[in-house]
């Protein structure tokens, strides 16, 4: 950060390849849409280069939870500004899938199917579980982005979890779910 | 990414969704024109302007600045004084009526102009 500061070109480039896929896929689990999640995980970067010259010495230990508190904030605006009832643009019908490796296409379903039920989650169970079980932060670190207790984290995972699972497992065969 | 046993069948959609396709060119290539922007915005952000030579480098820094106060300081002290310290004190003792500064670069002015606050060119 503080090579990006002082205008080093090639530190732009090291901080967007470590940095940009985890506001993406964050922003993308939260929103269930692509083209939001991009919007989202654009407007972070932005905001993380603008805060970047503030930083120098005295910055956040670690940029990447600044930038999942930043995403949080800003996808929840995102979904306040429209009706929980929008479609998922981002789930591709399974039997639209054009023909491709099997591994693929019983990703991408399942990535619907997750994508789908995390839209049924309250919004700060699905930010825990997508932070906890997608991005791998612990639990003091998903309480620091959320601003909440370590507790309270514990107890939005685990119900998130678990809503998750009622939706999800019921789907297992049907979506090639053979492990 | 979860490291929790797997009981409820969930790790296998959190892998799919992680082997999700990363950021498009398009994308990276957006952000990287903002952090590009940025940069050049900071770069040309106006440098603090340096100091410019006030009064105290006109005076002569402050050796002389000091001096010329102790001096004004001394020449108020004069003036309140009897006269007659003034006129016996002037030409040698001024010197002494400075004590800890140089005297030598006051050893030419004129008392009066001390006294009446004259400024120094």
């Amino acid at each position: 950060m503080v090579l990006f500061a002082n205008g080093e070109a090639g530190a732009a480039r090291v901080l967007t390849a470590r940095l940009l896929p985890r506001a993406l896929r964050h922003a993308t689990r939260v929103l269930g849409n692509a083209s939001e999640a991009e919007d989202v995980a654009q407007e972070a970067m932005l905001r993380l280069w603008r805060a970047a010259s503030d930083w120098q010495a005295d910055g956040p230990a670690r940029p990447a939870t600044w930038l999942y508190k930043v995403t949080a904030n800003l996808a929840v605006d995102r979904l306040r500004l429209r009706k929980r009832s929008v479609p998922l643009e981002a789930a591709p019908e399974p039997e639209d899938e054009t023909p491709g490796p099997a591994a693929a296409m019983d990703d991408a379903t399942r990535r619907a199917a997750l994508d789908a039920a995390l839209q049924t989650l309250p919004e700060r169970q699905r930010q825990a579980v997508v932070l906890r079980h997608l991005e791998g932060l612990s639990n003091p670190d998903i309480a620091a982005v959320l601003d909440i207790s370590v507790e309270a984290v514990e107890s939005l995972t685990s119900r998130g979890r678990r809503a998750l699972a009622a939706v999800l497992v019921g789907q297992k065969e049907a979506l090639g779910y053979d492990e | 990414m979860t490291s929790e046993k797997d009981t409820d069948g969930l790790a296998a959609f959190f892998d799919a969704a992680n082997r999700d396709a990363g950021p498009g060119d398009d994308l990276m290539a957006r952000v990287l024109a903002d952090a590009a922007a940025v940069q050049a915005e900071a770069a040309r952000a106006p440098m603090p302007e340096p100091a410019r030579p006030g009064l105290l480098q006109t005076l002569g820094g402050w050796i002389t600045v000091s001096g010329l106060a102790a001096a004004c300081a001394a020449g108020v002290a004069i003036g309140v004084s009897l006269p007659s310290a003034v006129s016996a004190g002037f030409d040698g003792s001024l010197g002494a009526i400075l004590t800890g500064q140089e005297a030598v670069g006051f050893a030419g002015f004129d008392a009066v102009s001390f006294v009446d606050g004259g400024v120094i060119e």
